[in-house]
């Protein structure tokens, strides 16, 4: 059979086809800059945990130039690693965080996990934990104890975490120190109520920051000098508030105070007058704690009715709040912190390298979103991640099974000042699991928290009245 | 005076004083609670959410303008607005079973909730002091906007007279609430007044949570307080009864204020729970109830 000729319609439709590709490829060049450089498409995927970053680029070149008819594609990828450091391998770590992102602590769960989570992306870009990666997996507490004990076990049961740590409710930290005895699990509360590490603590708990009885005890001293002799305290009326109000009234008479009443409101109080109204004509200083709005509150009513009163209070309470915003009601204020949260106030390599990684400003902003950090309590996320790490290389953590060896070379650590113990010096007491540390007392001035003096960690130690070394495991 | 005496007596004052204030916010708030029982028999249980919106727009308008008067317009007009969208939306096919209209209400409640939650935000916010005042009266110093708060209301609790006794969508309101049936046979659109109702009751949420944002913390869960409140003096004051409404919360309010002298403030609001029990055994009624 001959082969039949293309048609003169076909020929036709061929060259216009051509012209028109030509026509194409011609503006195509032109537009990319130049119609005899070919188009580059460059993707870049960022792959890998944490910052032993693989940059695969992939570059797809295309051929064609005015009257080219033919189209070459040609695509090639170059892998290369960016960052120093090995690349963790093996199977990960995880590591559990019971955070409090919604409700009434949420400002403290999305500033404690922005930071852990830094951390982690900071140990993984160094090797990871004995050379393997480090996972974070994070469940939400809703700031409610219910809640917060169910996301513990699922942490543990269903995600398998190796370590758990949070939450900052002391409700939930003392409803999971249980669950953790019991499912062989190490916990890092980050809470502050007393007990937490004390009558309500087991050997599988250890709080690596500070809680409210060595807060009161550092800072009675100095609030004393500096404040007032005869106070008044007012607090929130749930565990964290009593704590608070019991400690100062154990304190304060031993270092010349007097207490003359105490004033225990509810948790989101809508006035704060009828409260006021209880103070005594004669108290010179007033010791609360509340935080966020019933804090907003309590300052201003007493800004109006009772100006006369010295202000003294735990960071915890403008936590959260930039303090230049609230104006005249707070000036003057003397506040116990943990952690200063402008740089200016404790300006020290570490601290400027720590908000560098984590991407914090001069006055413990998150830079990128300009929201308000807790720094003065999320460090301690930061600190609990390295402590993980240094602890799990000294005993070369393999698994789980390890829990018990962990514990051990936990109970009595001790860590100078660094980058990963960025708060400061401190240690952990092997007998309640206690962490101690500096303090730092702070003077509102123009609205700024202004260090007045950093009070050395020995300050804060109090005399242990458990002692869980005695405890199996 | 015996000194005692005298700082018992100024914290009397106070505690007084600061008693008859929040009875006008409160009334304000329980009026519109009111409104929209005695009128469509729904128990409104998302009150205090369109209350808690009222302080939220309040403080969006206070913060985007500065101006106090900008943040009570807005809260008023929106949920106003809102109201008459609830009633037309959701309400309308339940009005007049009150079992009924309570579950829909706690669904409506939740929304308003959790929308205030995903825009404004879970953390309480202050207002800034519209009249950053104090006043000093026999040797008590008291907030000065507070006592602006309270004139406010006052206007608002007249101007609430002046529409419902001396306007005739007023006139309608009242004769729809006495004879729904009647009303509508004079020529009364029933429908129009329910919708009208309802979105006065939001607007007058709206003023008493907008007027309590420079008191109170703005937050989104700041309505279950108040509800609790407002239910309080509806029930004593004799449901669906203004005046009864009006009476019970210059009762209740001043009463609770007054007893955390002595007792606790928590303890003061079961004191509150109690006079409504006391009220309703000797009054089942209330104490102005048809």
């Amino acid at each position: 059979m001959a082969e039949s000729e293309p048609s003169r319609r076909t020929a036709l439709k061929v060259a216009v086809a051509a012209v028109v590709c030509g026509v194409i490829a011609g503006v195509g060049g032109w537009i990319a800059g130049s119609s005899m450089a070919p188009p580059r498409t460059i993707t870049k995927t960022v792959t890998g945990p944490g910052v032993a970053k693989t940059i695969t680029e992939t570059v797809t070149k295309t051929v064609a130039g005015p009257g080219v008819t033919k189209t070459v594609t040609e695509t090639e990828t170059v892998t290369k690693t960016v960052t120093a450091g090995p690349k963790p391998s093996g199977p990960p770590i995880r590591i559990g965080h019971l955070a409090d992102m919604t409700g009434a602590l949420a400002v403290y769960g999305y500033s404690n996990n922005l930071i852990l989570s830094k951390a982690i992306e900071y140990i993984n870009a160094h090797g990871g934990i004995n050379g393997r990666p480090v996972e974070l997996v994070v469940e939400d507490t809703e700031t409610k104890v219910a809640t917060g004990t169910s996301k513990m076990r699922k942490l543990i049961e269903y995600h398998k975490v190796d370590v758990v740590i949070g939450s900052q409710h002391s409700g939930i930290n003392i409803a999971c120190n249980p669950i953790a005895k019991e499912l062989k699990t190490l916990h890092l509360p980050i809470g502050e109520a007393y007990a937490t590490t004390a009558q309500k603590g087991n050997r599988y708990v250890i709080r690596i920051n500070n809680n409210v009885r060595e807060q009161v005890k550092a800072g009675i001293e100095d609030a004393i000098k500096y404040v007032a002799k005869k106070w008044v305290t007012m607090v929130v009326d749930y565990a964290w508030g009593w704590s608070n109000e019991e400690e100062f009234r154990r304190y304060a008479p031993q270092y010349g105070g007097e207490v003359l009443k105490s004033i225990r409101v509810p948790l989101g109080t809508k006035d704060f007058m009828p409260y006021i109204a209880q103070i005594p004509k004669e108290a010179e200083g007033i010791f609360y704690a509340f935080f966020f709005g019933d804090f907003l509150s309590l300052i201003r009513d007493l800004h109006a009715v009772r100006p006369d009163l010295k202000q003294y209070c735990p960071i915890c309470a403008p936590e959260g709040i930039d303090t230049e915003t609230l104006g005249e009601a707070f000036e003057g204020a003397y506040v116990l912190s943990w952690f200063p949260r402008y740089l200016s106030e404790y300006d020290t390599p570490f601290n400027r390298k720590f908000r560098e990684i984590c991407g914090i400003d001069e006055k413990g902003k998150e830079a990128k979103t300009g929201k308000m950090l807790t720094l003065s309590h999320s460090w301690a996320l930061w600190e609990a991640a390295f402590t993980l790490k240094r602890a799990m290389e000294e005993i070369d953590w393999k698994s789980k099974e390890d829990t018990p060896k962990l514990i051990e070379v936990l109970e009595d650590m001790s860590f100078k000042e660094s980058l990963f113990h960025v708060q400061g010096e401190k240690f952990i007491r092997d007998v309640d699991h206690q962490a101690f540390m500096r303090h730092f007392l702070m003077h509102v001035e123009n609205g700024k928290l202004k260090l007045v003096k950093i009070i050395p960690l020995e300050k804060s130690i109090y005399k242990p009245e458990v002692d869980y070394t005695k405890e199996s495991f | 005076m015996d000194p005692m005496i005298a700082e018992f007596l100024n914290r009397f004052i106070l505690v007084l004083t600061n008693g008859f204030i929040w009875a006008l916010i409160v009334a304000l708030v329980a009026l519109g609670l009111s409104l929209i029982f005695g009128l469509m028999e729904i128990v409104n249980i998302a009150h205090g959410d369109l209350y808690m919106w009222g302080a939220v727009l309040a403080w969006y308008g206070v913060t985007l303008t500065g101006n106090f008067w900008v943040g009570v317009i807005l809260a008023m007009a929106v949920m106003g607005g809102v109201g008459i969208v609830l009633e037309r939306g959701a309400l309308r096919p339940v009005e007049g079973i009150p079992a009924y209209t309570v579950v829909v209400t706690i669904g409506i409640g939740y929304i308003l909730q959790q929308v205030a939650l995903a825009t404004f935000g879970g953390s309480p916010q202050k207002m800034p002091d519209p009249f950053p005042i104090v006043i000093e009266f026999l040797g008590v110093r008291y907030p000065g906007y507070r006592v602006f708060v309270a004139g406010v209301s006052t206007l608002a609790l007249l101007g609430l007279w002046v529409f419902l006794f001396k306007t005739s969508i007023g006139l309608w309101i009242r004769a729809s609430m006495q004879d729904r049936e009647m009303a509508n046979a004079m020529g009364v659109s029933v429908s129009k007044v329910y919708a009208v109702t309802f979105a006065l009751g939001a607007m007058l949420a709206a003023l008493g949570g907008a007027l309590a944002s420079p008191i109170v913390q703005v937050f989104y869960l700041m309505g279950y307080d108040l509800l609790v409140l407002a239910f309080i003096i509806v029930i004593v004051g004799g449901l669906g009864s203004l005046k009864g409404t009006l009476v019970a919360a210059l009762i209740v309010c001043p009463l609770e204020s007054v007893m955390t002298l002595i007792v606790t403030p928590t303890e003061a609001r079961v004191i509150s729970f109690l006079f409504m029990a006391a009220v309703l055994l000797v009054k089942p009624k209330g104490l102005f109830g048809a």
